[in-house]
């Protein structure tokens, strides 16, 4: 973008070719210094920006949580403690069935050795999820508290309910032209609010191609001025002058505010900068996330073993219910269900758009991912959203491992982008839901696993791979045993207690450098030596 | 002999000088101050006040500022509306103000969902009354701050109306009804007004510099639209 230069220029060489409305070469002068003077006063300055950008991503729904959850089992899984349900993170064939089976990868990053779904090695031609991993901390056994949706995810933002969010104190602290750009359909972005009382700019996108939201939300800035006889010099350097004693008469009757004409001053830049050109951006920006969704979304049979490598047939099964109806997939193949309908919807938008407004345009956005639409059924198509009580386990194994492969596939690429802009050392991106999945079933699938929780923190600021938070074999109601039962208490700073959302809340809000949003919440990471890592090393399942 | 009396007198005078000035500093080994402060420590304090003996740099200015009540979406459209006329809402720049939830003014809690309409009912304006169509408007403040992009669609909606024939000559033939208004003091009053109301009149400044930008002769309406525009633009009227 151009300097504040560019600004005073114009208006000072507009101020130098009055002349055809009858102006006097005093009042010229007086004009001018009054152009320099308020051109100077413009407050728009992309190098302040004492806090850092945040990203809440969330999965509406409550997904099944052992793709990002799963370095659960930091010393490994334990046959003896860990009970399935209706769990999988592999398809294999056992005997003449095909069943969803759990089992982990063994990863050694650096110099620490973590557990994971086999989706992290499920990587695409240009894109390895691995690459991620160190910086990335998985914050798990959290207590989620409360067993709703709407409200429990609206707390990963915000936990005191209509409290301030970390994306309102974010946005109180950055100087961006719009404070914050939310998804509203999702809870946690209606949960937005700001000490200063900003108000977030709702996304308005779509997947039609026709529609470019970043456009929509920088309409206000696109330059109206051109051709315009109220934009000429002459006006302009006429208007300027007129605004000075507007402020004097404001200041007479003290309704003056600075921060009104400030506002002005920084839009007008801001269109003469054209900001809208940043909208030219978006049709190759959703075209790479777009490609790398397409790609994750339609894997080549044979491949991604465990996964996609077997004709997947006995498709009488329960496994293969999809809907609480009761509906089955009438494939041949189960692989099937993923075909050219099948769509992720809003991800590729939504990576585009951050990777676009993210530093430019704002510093905090709140986006949502709802799983997959339009999978084939045989005949017809369904959603797979992520709260998948009545879905089978082999549907939900191989749909969810497939959303979270696209999911990767775009954050490896976001991640790239925020390393070659210089900015991934100040950005926290948080993924979360309200909460996620049990292996108690219910219905065909499996219940709210509100009790043992989890949440992702990915960062420039951790430089090493983070496991955190403890869980409980058996669930307090002994209704089942299993290693995935409740969150148990993870003691620090005189809280004796599980990891909630406030400790979340509060380590985002420490990386970043802005205002505590909790009162009673612990950062879990800590800075030392210039990276943050864990305060507390424990992640045990007893 | 006197030059030699005085030497010593002038150091006794610079040495009780010396204690009488300094009487306070005994004690002091340096200035470290009494406690190390941090910024995260100054946020949990709650109330200074409760400190018994606060450090200076804990304590907490409490500077009245002028938080400006500004006006909502609703008023900014319907004041469009009013100064220039009902083509206004066809202008895409003020239709677009009930959709600008960062101009304030939540949807209403106290409207019905349905309303009776044409003798029926019929679904509520999804832009007024909180409902799911349109939660976004759930999170519109009460008091809207100034933000840029309120500003910047202000000063999109201005010149659009300005630039608008059918806008310009409804504005206009409220100040006058002549075609194109004379140039004249009271006239240029008449056009603050419409957007400064019940304000009190202008100082004779704000008069002059309007009435620069309209010549003793051959005006045109091209020459209004850059005094309307100009007070459109002023943003000062938007505070309530």
């Amino acid at each position: 973008m151009k300097t504040n230069f560019a600004r005073r220029e114009f208006l000072r060489r507009s101020a130098l070719t009055i002349g055809g409305l009858g102006v006097s070469s005093a009042v010229f002068e007086s004009i001018i210094a009054q152009f320099f003077a308020r051109a100077v006063a413009q407050t728009l300055s992309k190098e302040i920006n004492p806090s850092g950008y945040y990203i809440h991503m969330s999965l509406p729904g409550g997904p099944p949580r052992w793709c990002f959850d799963l370095p659960l089992a930091p010393m490994g899984v334990s046959t003896s403690t860990f009970v399935q349900g209706n769990f999988g993170t592999r398809i294999e064939k056992v005997g003449s069935e095909f069943k969803s089976i759990y089992s982990v990868d063994k990863h050694v990053i650096g110099n620490k050795t973590v557990y994971l779904p086999p989706v992290w090695k499920y990587g695409l031609v240009k894109h390895r999820f691995t690459e991620i991993l160190p910086h990335t901390a998985f914050i798990r056994g959290m207590d989620m508290e409360i067993n709703n949706h709407n409200l429990s995810n609206a707390r990963q933002t915000a936990p005191t309910i209509g409290g301030i969010s970390l994306n309102g104190v974010v946005a109180d602290a950055a100087r961006r032209p719009i404070p914050c750009v939310v998804d509203t359909t999702s809870f946690s972005g209606r949960g937005f609010r700001s000490v200063k009382g900003f108000s977030s700019s709702a996304l308005n996108y779509t997947e039609s191609a026709t529609i470019n939201p970043v456009s929509s939300l920088l309409t206000p800035f696109k330059n109206f001025m051109a051709g315009r006889f109220v934009h000429s010099p002459q006006a302009n350097a006429l208007q300027e002058q007129a605004f000075k004693e507007f402020e004097k008469y404001a200041t007479a009757r003290g309704v003056a505010s600075s921060s009104l004409t400030d506002m002005y001053d920084n839009a007008m830049q801001l269109i003469e900068e054209n900001i809208f050109s940043l909208s030219a951006k978006w049709p190759n920006t959703v075209a790479k996330y777009r490609a790398i969704v397409g790609e994750a979304l339609s894997p080549k049979k044979g491949t991604l073993p465990g996964l996609f490598d077997l004709a997947i047939t006995s498709q009488s099964s329960a496994l293969f219910v999809t809907d609480r109806l009761g509906n089955k997939l009438r494939l041949t193949d189960a692989r099937d269900m993923l075909g050219s309908t099948t769509k992720a919807p809003q991800m590729a938008e939504n990576f585009a758009i951050a990777e676009i407004l993210l530093d430019n345009v704002t510093s905090t956005m709140n986006l949502s991912f709802r799983g997959l639409s339009g999978v084939q059924r045989g005949g017809s198509v369904f959603d797979l959203i992520h709260d998948q009580h009545d879905i089978g386990s082999l549907v939900s194994t191989l749909g969810t491992t497939i959303f979270y492969r696209a999911l990767l596939g775009c954050m490896t690429e976001f991640v790239d982008v925020l390393k070659d802009q210089k900015i991934f050392d100040r950005t926290v991106i948080h993924i979360s839901s309200e909460f996620n999945r049990t292996p108690r079933i219910d219905g065909s699938g499996s219940d709210h696993g509100f009790m043992a929780s989890n949440a992702t923190l990915i960062s420039g600021m951790i430089k090493q791979n983070e496991v955190i938070g403890n869980i409980q074999k058996a669930d307090y109601d002994t209704v089942y045993k299993g290693t995935f039962g409740v969150a148990r208490p993870y003691v620090l700073d005189g809280f004796n207690r599980p990891i909630q959302v406030n400790d979340v809340a509060r380590t985002i809000s420490a990386m970043l450098g802005v205002d505590d949003i909790v009162t009673n919440g612990r950062s879990l990471l800590a800075p030392k030596g210039g990276v943050w890592s864990v305060r507390k090393a424990e992640a045990n399942n007893v | 002999m006197y030059k030699d009396a005085l030497r010593p007198s002038l150091m006794v005078m610079i040495l009780a000088i010396t204690v009488v000035l300094f009487q306070n500093c005994g004690g002091m080994t340096g200035f470290e101050p009494k406690y190390s402060v941090d910024q995260s420590s100054v946020e949990l304090l709650q109330d200074p006040g409760d400190q018994e003996d606060p450090h200076p740099l804990v304590k907490k200015v409490f500077a009245p500022s002028f938080e400006p009540l500004l006006a909502d979406r609703y008023y900014l459209q319907s004041l469009f509306k009013d100064v220039f006329g009902p083509f206004a809402l066809t202008v895409d720049s003020t239709r677009s103000y009930l959709n600008a939830v960062d101009h304030g003014s939540a949807c209403s809690l106290y409207r019905d969902h349905l309303t009776f309409k044409s003798a029926q009912w019929v679904s509520a304006d999804p832009m007024e009354t909180c409902s799911r169509i349109n939660p976004k408007f759930t999170t519109a403040q009460v008091n809207p701050k100034p933000t840029i992009t309120r500003q910047a669609l202000l000063a999109r909606a201005c010149s659009d109306l300005t630039s608008n024939n059918i806008t310009m000559n409804f504005v206009l033939k409220r100040i006058s009804p002549s075609v194109v208004p004379a140039r004249s003091p009271e006239n240029v009053v008449k056009l603050f007004h419409l957007f400064y109301r019940t304000r009190p009149r202008p100082h004779e400044g704000l008069i002059d510099s309007l009435l620069l930008m309209l010549p003793t002769s051959g005006i045109t309406l091209d020459h209004w639209r850059v005094a309307v525009n100009t007070v459109c633009t002023s943003s000062y009227w938007q505070v309530l």
